[in-house]
């Protein structure tokens, strides 16, 4: 006997206090930075891509939704050459944001990505590059390596002399 | 054999010859000692520092790549000292080295990776700038990263000692020293990669696999190269099922070890030629369409039986690439179905004559190991380093660890005249009066490998093996041969039976009705004498041969299909398809549907690649080798034993094309890997 009056006592207050539920999809709602939803690739800050196709993605992920292939431009800077993530199979544990070596490849807090044909589920390159560094603003890869690509001679990079010339006299 | 010394590592206790080092010791019981310099069977350099351990009652750590085992040597190999002056030799290691690890070739297989990730030392405590120097490409196959090279000088004693090229060194000192190439800016070299391979991070990566994958990305699939005659093993990496991305052999397996050549290493690009053959071609109204495999296979059928029985004449050509199980099929298809002797193919050496020589001597051939181990060998009329990598790598290497005195009796200048104890100039077909110098000191050997060319054939070979019997000592022979399956297809007996024709006679004859060629170029250089004979072709790429088929069949290449082949050395290797090429069919499946459309396949048996090989061991003198090797990937010598040779002999009609490194018959023409490197255009020799 007591115990229901009690159940209904907690029920009455609770009819005063704040809703949790949100009505979807009218109403949206804030997630936290780091939902681990829909995959993007980022770009460094100055703009080009941050993907240099190492494949470290590719071999974490449990259910093997990424596909790439690494090529070169003619200025020696790795990148893939197509990028494909099959967002049906895709169950967005972050492993590969994990393993990402040059913070390319992040989860973001976006789910909305049902769609009525499966195969548009399969996003390429283009579909997953984004235009902007993403969650980490000042990283740029290329600029810790020790390669020569575009824009970047040998030695130009953070910490690092410039090639000598072993040849010559002058200091 | 002097006493085993006796020592314990990490508290087991072993038992060794004297002299062998604590870094082979500890491999012995299964304890590795990492380091980055040391390399069986080079020279010791002590310069990575890597490998110290403990060794009780010695005031500091020892290298073990330098520290020979001693009589109750107590080594300890994983003790907190031990792994702290890894560490910090680690840490001097990554100074300058760069952050590269992301778009870095080696990434996954690179040594200085697996050790900072067992030791440690991922946190930099170097706060000043790194050295850095240009990335340089010294070859179309060879790039050199400075900052990347932890200066080993692996790659430098590979390419002295263990190839005998020296086409890398090493410049300036300290923090500056860097590994040069020969030319000052590129190399001139054997292109061979084994400084690639062996680098054990990625200052020297590969032109050919930069970029291109990661090593857990690709399949890989053991094979034996279908180039020369010495059946090294190389291990493709492949993608998807359709693509190689490269050759190398990093689990030492096969007679090989870790040996390969430019064409083991690079020239499998002839697979995916853009004039590969990849549909069965007619010749109609005189040019040749692509038709369907059901109506090409009903025409030759058709042809096959109607010449059959009006008793026209057939020619068979085989190859000196395809299988033995296809070599066997194809001779037996041949005898029985088309009831012909006039069977051959190019013959680059005279190994029947050595069989019949050898008569009554079982066991006279030599294998590659026996290469290695016997104390001295006479090389005749042939420019070993050029023409044969692999003996010769095994014959450099004998001459380093064993002191093996080398004999040479050649034409001209040879690279084993550095190692040899007595060379000889002696003209083609004078070789045999030069030996007669040399019968004094090879009396004084303990034992000898004789290996002799196309220069000693036919009488001569029978007057070269009373030559070894009169030594009074063992000798062993190698009859070099061209191509990777030469020495398979004279056991299957792709030989000309009594009253058979020879390929010459067969180029010559006028009144041949069929030829049928698998596998070979025979018309290369002109049309056969008889001009209706209808000409049917299987063959991978269009060669001189095919323009002039009346049928093409495309058939697959080494790399699609299994079988065994039989080196020089008379060792019998299995392998297994490495990728698929659509539209081409093993040369065995193409035999077995013509025999098929012929109504005789019950006869002639199933053609799976392993049911052929089952009946070669039951009918094929010397095959009857222990499968479960061959599945395994190991080798076994198929030994001659006495009996019919098989096939009438001439002297005159054998012929070695002299491959150097850059060439392989009318195959390397088709790689462009091949052709890309400088020192192929510099003389078509070296």
């Amino acid at each position: 006997m007591w115990s229901i009056v009690k159940t209904i006592w907690t029920v009455f207050l609770h009819a005063f206090q704040k809703r949790i539920t949100v009505q979807y999809p009218e109403e949206g709602f804030n997630l936290p930075p780091r939902y681990r939803g829909r995959i993007i690739l980022s770009r460094d800050p100055d703009g080009g891509e941050r993907c240099v196709a190492c494949y470290l993605c590719a071999v974490a992920c449990p259910v093997d939704c990424i596909a790439l292939q690494a090529t070169q431009d003619e200025t020696g800077r790795r990148y893939p050459e197509f990028f494909r993530i099959n967002f049906s199979r895709c169950i967005f544990c972050g492993y590969c944001e994990e393993a990402c070596p040059t913070y390319a490849i992040q989860l973001t807090p976006d789910f909305h990505m049902s769609e009525y044909n499966r195969r548009n589920l399969v996003y390429e390159k283009d579909d997953l590059l984004i235009n902007g560094p993403g969650k980490y603003p000042g990283y740029s890869f290329w600029q810790i390596s020790g390669v020569k690509i575009g824009g970047k001679d040998k030695g130009e990079a953070e910490r690092e002399a410039r090639p000598t010339d072993l040849q010559s006299l002058l200091p | 054999m002097a006493d085993l010394v006796k020592l314990t590592i990490d508290g087991k206790a072993l038992e060794v010859e004297p002299g062998t080092l604590v870094i082979d010791a500890a491999k012995r019981v299964g304890i590795e000692v990492p380091a980055f310099c040391y390399w069986e069977g080079l020279s010791l350099q002590a310069a990575c520092r890597m490998c110290l351990v403990e060794v009780e009652k010695a005031p500091k750590l020892m290298t073990a790549c330098t520290l020979p085992a001693a009589e109750g040597m107590v080594v300890r190999t994983e003790t907190p000292q031990v792994a702290q002056a890894r560490k910090s030799t680690l840490e001097f290691l990554l100074t300058n080295h760069p952050l590269d690890c992301p778009v870095c070739d080696a990434g996954g297989e690179c040594e200085l990776q697996d050790m900072v990730f067992r030791y440690g030392a991922g946190e930099s405590r170097f706060q000043e700038t790194k050295y850095h120097v240009e990335e340089k490409q010294w070859s179309p196959v060879v790039f050199f990263d400075r900052p990347r090279c932890i200066l080993c000088f692996r790659c430098v004693r590979i390419c002295d000692e263990g190839l005998g090229v020296r086409a890398l060194g090493i410049v300036n000192r300290g923090v500056t020293s860097e590994i040069a190439p020969n030319r000052g800016d590129h190399l001139e070299c054997d292109e061979c990669g084994a400084c690639i391979d062996i680098c054990p991070v990625g200052a020297l990566n590969s032109g050919i696999y930069r970029y291109r994958t990661r090593p857990w990305e690709m399949d890989h699939a053991g094979t034996i190269c279908t180039h020369c005659s010495n059946g090294c093993k190389t291990t493709l990496g492949v993608r998807g099922g359709t693509r190689i991305i490269r050759g190398n052999n990093r689990d030492r397996s096969g007679i090989n070890g870790e040996f390969l050549c430019i064409k083991g290493r690079y020239a499998y690009d002839f697979y995916n030629h853009p004039e590969r053959l990849q549909s069965p071609l007619m010749r109609r109204n005189g040019k040749l369409e692509p038709v369907s495999w059901a109506d090409a296979l009903s025409a030759v059928a058709r042809r096959f039986s109607e010449t059959k029985e009006r008793g026209g004449k057939f020619a068979v050509i085989g190859s000196n690439h395809t299988t033995n199980e296809e070599n066997y099929y194809l001779q037996k298809f041949a005898r029985q179905v088309l009831g012909t002797g006039n069977i051959d193919h190019h013959r680059t050496g005279d190994a029947a004559a050595l069989r019949e020589a050898l008569q009554g001597a079982p066991g006279s051939l030599a294998t590659v190991s026996d290469l290695y181990g016997r104390k001295a060998v006479l090389v005749i009329g042939a420019h070993l380093a050029l023409e044969q990598p692999l003996l010769a790598f095994t014959l450099r290497a004998n001459y380093r660890h064993h002191q093996a005195r080398v004999y040479v009796v050649t034409e001209g200048p040879v690279r084993e005249d550095k190692i040899a104890a007595v060379s000889v100039r002696a003209e083609r077909g004078r070789e045999l009066e030069a030996l007669e110098s040399l019968r004094e000191p090879l009396r004084g050997e303990p034992e000898l490998v004789i290996l002799f060319s196309d220069a000693i054939q036919g009488e001569a070979v029978g007057k070269l093996v009373s030559f070894g019997r009169s030594l009074g000592i063992p000798v062993q022979y190698v009859c070099l041969l061209d191509y990777s399956n030469s020495r398979g297809a004279v056991d299957m007996g792709l030989v000309p039976g009594a009253g058979g024709l020879e390929l010459d006679e067969m180029k010559a004859a006028q009144d041949i009705d069929v030829f049928w060629v698998v596998g070979a170029n025979p018309f290369e250089s002109g049309r056969p004498a008889a001009k209706d004979a209808f000409l049917v072709v299987q063959d991978l790429l269009p060669t001189e041969t095919v323009q002039l088929a009346d049928v093409v069949l495309p058939a697959a290449s080494r790399y699609e299909k299994a079988g065994t082949v039989t080196s020089v050395t008379g060792e019998v290797q299995g392998f297994r398809a490495a990728v698929q090429v659509m539209g081409a069919k093993p040369d065995l499946e193409i035999i077995g549907l013509i025999g098929k459309q012929m109504g005789v396949a019950a006869g002639m048996g199933p053609w799976s690649p392993e049911a052929v090989f089952e009946e070669i061991r039951k009918t094929v003198p010397g095959y009857d080798l222990p499968p479960a090797v061959i599945a395994a990937g190991g080798a076994a010598q198929a030994v001659w034993s006495d009996g019919a040779a098989g096939g009438r002999r001439r002297t005159g009609t054998v012929r070695s094309d002299r491959n150097g490194l850059f060439a392989s018959g009318t195959l390397g023409r088709y790689s462009k890997i091949l052709h890309s490197v400088l020192e192929s255009r510099l003389d078509g020799r070296s």
